[in-house]
């Protein structure tokens, strides 16, 4: 069953009216092209600023009507779960109250259940399967933009499901940001601090990340889509053509979506299928992309994870897949796959150091050495990979033990210490305080996380006494897989 | 091959017997035409929906549908889609969507009373 516009916008009134210090209704800037205003929804707990934040975006295409729903019931079961202290739970998959805690008081949430409003009301009074927005197209009798084809990336390219044409379905538009629900999507980018981004479309039981408009490679960092022409109403010249990804980004998008899939086949063992946007049908302008391309296209942008979900499995017949008569079970294994998102969009060291030590000089530093050093090799990036599955279980335990979250940022600013000078070795305390917490740590968390942590203490056990530079080499020539014995 | 994607929003002259304007949900095969890849699929300007095999699925009109036979596509029609406002017994009523907000809300403590 699936809610108007109007019934949308109410839901999240009231959760603002009744909750004021977790949910703030925002009315974007600009009203829908028919007049419609569009409403955000920001949900928190407790207080702090600079937080990362997530965005959430809903009903860009108008037939895909479960999405904006599920946003919406997502945002009051994490009301209710905050103030009861209660688990969410969706089929299978249980999210303990304590983590859906960790989330709201460690992150902003950033929720934009129905970006289309207008093509949401023309489907409920005019046309089931509309996909646009419903803009009137001067000069021809056919309305709408593609939201999804709009954006500045590569636009007007015509590479695979786009095209210039305003009486096509997937319309790009008279210009690149033409539209005001696009330049809303836009202007929450620009204005709020947002480090991880989905845009929940249906169906096909995908989990989408970059690149959608070229297969992606990451040998040849010169292939970048700032040197190709757009608005070209043209596909990519070169047939040839691959996109540069970093290695390490590429290794997070794997991993997350990885989690997410996870986290969605927990409600009721339907598998989702992580792949590159390119993988469904090559795409120019849409927002999961473009929301990870500004940084690339501006370096003194933040980085944003952009994802696109297709929710839903074939039903039988496109009007039954995009709108099921039953959409509670779709709607709650989506649910689980967007919090197994917000959740590893989590950073614990950036949180530690700036809750706790309230200075980000250690976590600069320490992100430095990830990002310029340890992510350019395979064992370097393991590790990587090993500290991000740990950490969103981890920091919750942390966090709510002032003894140990004390010892964390003492460890914490020991290595941002430690590793701005190459030949420094490492002090001894340091090296008693650190395989100690971990130990502690392993002692408090789940069972999935032991051999990480095992592999954190062998490791740790072989840098002991020796230089920063020693121990990045030793972290970058040896992953945490267990070593043989010698024999 | 040309697009065919040029369609009126509005009522086609081709409806239901009943006047309704009419949409058919159909898969594009190689036809006279030759090979029909993702490309050429692409070229068409359609309305491609996911399809369970892989298949170029579309939501077409009338019109499109003698465009593409005669641009040697061979179209396979699957069910017919009225052109019509979603099924009202899919909508969640007033009453309803308040319900489910009461009961979901029930004893939680609202941090200020009154409505919006």
């Amino acid at each position: 069953m699936y809610r108007t516009v109007a019934q949308l916008d109410f839901l999240q009134a009231i959760l603002a009216s009744f909750f004021p210090s977790m949910c703030t209704r925002i009315q974007l800037p600009e009203p829908s092209v028919r007049g419609r205003p569009v409403y955000a929804l920001r949900v928190r707990a407790g207080r702090g600023e600079n937080r990362r934040g997530v965005l959430l975006v809903g009903g860009t295409h108008a037939r895909e009507l479960m999405n904006p729903d599920m946003l919406v019931e997502l945002a009051v079961d994490l009301v209710v779960s905050y103030r009861n202290g209660s688990d969410i739970v969706l089929g299978g998959r249980r999210w303990p109250a304590n983590e859906i805690k960790t989330i709201l008081e460690t992150m902003d949430l950033y929720l934009l259940p129905c970006s289309n409003p207008d093509g949401r009301e023309h489907v409920i009074t005019a046309d089931g399967m509309w996909r646009k927005n419903r803009r009137d197209n001067p000069g021809t009798s056919c309305d709408g933009v593609d939201l999804n084809r709009n954006l500045d990336l590569l636009w007007g390219v015509t590479e695979g499901q786009i095209s210039c044409s305003p009486c096509s379905q997937v319309y790009c538009g008279p210009s690149v940001f033409s539209e005001p629900e696009t330049r809303n999507v836009k202007h929450l980018l620009d204005t709020r601090r947002i480090d991880c981004f989905v845009d929940v479309h249906s169906y096909s039981e995908l989990v989408l990340y970059p690149w959608g408009h070229a297969p992606t490679q990451t040998t040849d960092p010169s292939k970048r889509f700032t040197t190709l022409p757009a608005a070209t109403c043209l596909p990519i010249s070169d047939s040839t053509y691959a996109e540069y990804m970093h290695p390490r980004d590429l290794q997070r998008f794997q991993t997350v979506a990885g989690r997410v899939v996870t986290a969605i086949a927990a409600v009721r063992g339907h598998t989702y299928t992580a792949q590159p946007g390119i993988g469904l049908y090559a795409t120019t302008g849409t927002h999961g992309d473009y929301v990870y391309s500004r940084h690339i296209a501006n370096p003194s942008l933040r980085r944003t994870y952009g994802y696109t979900f297709e929710t839903g499995p074939w039903q039988g017949s496109a009007d039954e897949s995009f709108h099921p008569a039953d959409p509670e079970p779709i709607k709650e294994e989506a649910e689980s796959g967007v919090i197994a998102l917000v959740q590893q969009c989590i950073c614990a060291i950036e949180l530690i150091g700036i809750r706790l030590l309230e200075r980000d000089d250690e976590v600069e530093r320490l992100r430095r050495v990830r990002d310029d050093t340890l992510a350019t090799a395979v064992h370097g990036r393991s590790w990587i990979a090993l500290f991000e599955r740990v950490q969103t279980s981890l920091v919750g335990v942390i966090l709510a033990d002032d003894r140990l979250a004390g010892q964390a940022a003492e460890l914490l600013e020991a290595a941002g210490s430690q590793v701005e000078d190459e030949d420094k070795v490492l002090d001894p305390s340091v090296a008693d305080r650190a395989p100690a917490l971990v130990a502690e740590l392993a002692e408090r968390a789940p069972r999935e996380h032991q051999r990480d942590l095992q592999a954190i203490e062998e490791v740790w056990d072989e840098v002991a006494g020796r230089s920063t530079s020693d121990i990045i080499r030793t972290l970058m020539e040896r992953g945490p897989a267990p070593q043989p014995s010698a024999t | 091959m040309a697009a065919v994607g040029e369609s009126d929003d509005r009522a086609t002259r081709s409806g239901t017997p009943e006047g309704q304007p009419i949409r058919y949900e159909a898969t594009l095969h190689p036809g006279t035409a030759g090979r029909l890849d993702a490309s050429r699929a692409a070229d068409l300007d359609l309305d491609r929906v996911p399809d369970p095999k892989g298949r170029i699925r579309v939501l077409i009109e009338p019109q499109q549908i003698h465009a593409l036979v005669a641009a040697g596509v061979e179209v396979r029609l699957h069910r017919a889609v009225p052109i019509q406002p979603l099924d009202s017994r899919l909508l969640v009523d007033d009453d309803s969507a308040r319900g489910w907000l009461d009961r979901r809300l029930a004893g939680l403590q609202r941090e200020a009373e009154g409505g919006p």
